[in-house]
């Protein structure tokens, strides 16, 4: 049973039709990137799949259930996690407390026990905060803790949004051009990075990417947009290789 | 880090012995107001600090409050604890409802709802003769004793501490990360998890109930309630002296509420400033004198030659007028200006101070008392202004 599916998906910005008829599934454990040019609807059906914007038709469904009107706080519970394109953390918030604020979810205690100060939220709080320590100890993040989010340089930034993602506990990840502003080293241990975290935390993954070597290197399958719809769909190699994908990304001069 | 005892007594000194010493007795009417103006303070930075909304009807939540407590109290007999209960949980729902409209409608629009609430609570709320006495008002006994205020105002600071520990610990549990992260940036939050409309209701509902409890305390210290104790203009000098104190700043907010409470004792103290203020021929040089000197002071801080120029020049001005040369001419044209009541004094400088707080001191009071609080916390005292979001007021969105 695929993790995520998306069915039929259309959306349409006043004339702009922004993405048309497209299906995409990511089964249990797999990587499954997006590329296409700018413009291609890639965020925008990213913002379908995490409930942002209802889809005009089609269907989403999680494991299986039907998630479609579902709001985005609820399908972060039930194991979606996603980064955005432009780093989406708490900027005026320092690194831990973004892990802090992650953990909303798992804190376990009620807001008013919370504002009280009951004794059980003071006892919750210390575990959420060991827990982000150990999490920003596992991506090497420990020595930022006490910075100011916004403040760091973007390379930074966009390793602390994953943090966040992970302490959401997600089933699934959808990562919005997660090496954007890396050069191609950093690229290639971003993909070693991802590969090593499915592996120790069963994720599967949903990512746009325009790095093609990360995307041949990681991705199980590969999904191709251009004006909103899907041009190609297939294993990475063969992707990569179609003719209408570089045609579409080198323009007809290449074809 | 384990808070330094030392200054922390004296901060209790100053706060529970010191009024004693200074003041008379009559006084502690004025000095209850103060700690009910620095929950007002403390509940709209609920609101504007850390939800990121605005209130400009916040008179209507303080006036809701008083009333419930005023009725509950002398119509329904009940103890003054339970006039103050009631008034939280009313103030806590009906800024609720006005917080339902908030996630309809947002920005300058959001604003002038809040605004006509307000307005609509004076003159037709507070109109509804069965609970409120219509234009007659209500009594509210003081709980202490008629014209009692010296313990009145310990049981106020009692309830500004009951407010300052809810804050604290709601800034320090999930649900203060919550408001912060919507306020940042609400699609971040709701995919963290964070029901985003759901913790802009709560945070309503902790400004009102904070706000109710102030109504209370208010209405019992007045004595009486009237609806015209609620006006806009109220509601405005509420924002003024938070934005003032620094959003997000507890220690700010309340000491800026408090001093602006006080400016009618303030000027009775200073010897000669009420007869001044009563005579404009003399008001607007001083106005014009302590606007000079500010500007001075923030040209050499600043480095700012044109400050300091004009500061001078204003300064040389008004000392002139006000000398006994006299500035021959000037004198009987001044005296054809409307005498100036003291508490529009405050309309006209906290508008000034909220100009320079968003110019050249974003996070207000709090960000200028910031070292010492550290230092009182038990970290080093130093002047540097630390990480931290109080320097963000100025992207406070309507
Ligand atoms: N909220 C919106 N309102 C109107 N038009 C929109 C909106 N969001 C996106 N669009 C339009 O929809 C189209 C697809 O945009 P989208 O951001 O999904 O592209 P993308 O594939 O993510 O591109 P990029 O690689 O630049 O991130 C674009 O033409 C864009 O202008
Ligand atoms: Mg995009």
């Amino acid at each position: 049973m695929p993790v995520l599916e998306a069915d039929g998906i259309s959306v349409r910005f006043g004339g702009v039709q922004a993405v048309r008829d497209v299906s995409v599934h990511v089964g249990e454990w797999e990587v499954v990137g997006i590329i296409g040019p700018n413009g291609a609807g890639k965020t925008t059906l990213f913002n379908v799949l995490t409930g942002f914007q209802r889809p005009n038709t089609g269907r989403v469904r999680f494991e299986g259930d039907d998630i479609t009107g579902e709001p985005v706080h609820r399908r972060a519970a039930l194991g979606m996690g996603r980064t955005f394109q432009n780093v989406g953390l708490v900027k005026a918030a320092t690194v831990l407390d973004n892990l802090l604020t992650a953990q909303h979810m798992a804190v376990g205690y009620g807001a008013v026990a919370g504002i009280v100060g009951s004794s059980l939220a003071f006892e919750r709080e210390r575990a959420v905060r060991d827990e982000a320590a150990r999490l920003l100890e596992l991506l090497g993040l420990l020595p930022v803790a006490d910075l100011v989010a916004g403040r760091l340089p973007y390379g930074l930034r966009k390793q602390v949004e994953l943090a966040t993602v992970l302490a959401t506990h997600p089933k699934v990840l959808l990562l919005d051009e997660p090496t954007s502003g890396m050069g191609p080293e950093e690229a290639e241990a971003f993909g070693e990075r991802l590969l090593a975290l499915r592996r120790e935390l069963g994720l599967s993954v949903l990512m746009i990417e325009h790095h093609v070597p990360l995307v041949a290197a990681v991705c199980d399958y590969v999904y191709c947009m251009n004006f909103g719809e899907l041009l190609v769909e297939g294993k990475p190699d063969d992707v990569r290789s179609h003719p209408e994908v570089v045609r579409a990304y080198l323009g007809d001069e290449a074809a | 880090m384990t808070p330094r005892v030392a200054p922390l007594l004296a901060l209790a000194a100053v706060v529970l012995v010191l009024p004693r010493l200074v003041f008379d007795s009559a006084d502690f009417a004025l000095l209850s107001l103060a700690v009910v103006y620095a929950i007002v303070g403390l509940s709209l930075n609920v609101l504007i600090g850390y939800a990121g909304t605005i209130s400009l009807g916040h008179q209507a939540f303080v006036g809701i409050g008083a009333f419930t407590s005023a009725y509950v109290v002398t119509e329904l007999r009940q103890p003054f604890i339970v006039g103050v209960l009631a008034a939280a949980a009313l103030g806590g729902a009906q800024a609720m409802i006005l917080g339902g409209l908030a996630l309809r409608v947002t920005g300058l629009y959001f604003a002038l709802v809040t605004l006509s609430y307000g307005v609509f609570a004076q003159d037709t709320l507070f109109g509804i003769k069965a609970i409120t006495g219509g234009g007659a008002g209500r009594a509210a006994p003081t709980p202490t004793g008629d014209g009692n205020f010296v313990p009145y105002y310990y049981i106020c600071l009692a309830f500004l501490g009951l407010v300052l520990w809810l804050d604290w610990r709601m800034m320090r549990s999930k649900t203060g990360r919550a408001l912060t992260a919507l306020r940042q940036d609400p699609r971040v939050a709701a995919s963290l998890g964070i029901p985003v409309k759901a913790y802009l209701l709560l945070g309503f509902a902790v400004s009102g109930v904070f706000a109710g409890i102030a109504g209370a305390l208010f209405a019992h210290g007045n004595g009486f309630v009237v609806s015209n104790d609620f006006s806009l203009q109220l509601g405005i000098l509420f924002v003024l002296m938070t934005v003032v104190g620094g959003l997000r700043s507890r220690t700010g907010i309340v000491v800026s509420a408090a001093l602006t409470a006080v400016v009618p004792l303030i000027i009775r103290e200073i010897p000669g400033l009420e007869s001044a203020l009563a005579r404009p021929e003399r008001t607007v040089p001083v106005v014009v004198l302590v606007a000079g000197l500010v500007a001075v002071g923030v040209g050499v801080l600043r480095g700012g030659r044109a400050a300091q120029v004009v500061g001078v020049a204003m300064v040389a001005l008004s000392a002139a007028v006000l000398s006994p040369l006299h500035v021959p001419g000037v004198e009987p044209q001044l005296e054809q200006l409307p005498a100036l009541d003291p508490s529009m004094l405050r309309l006209i400088v906290l508008p000034a101070l909220v100009v320079m707080t968003l110019r050249t001191a974003p996070g207000g009071l709090g960000q200028q008392l910031r070292p010492v609080v550290r230092w009182v916390c038990g970290g080093r005292f130093s002047l540097d202004a630390g990480p931290g979001d109080l320097r963000e007021v100025v992207d406070a969105r309507a």
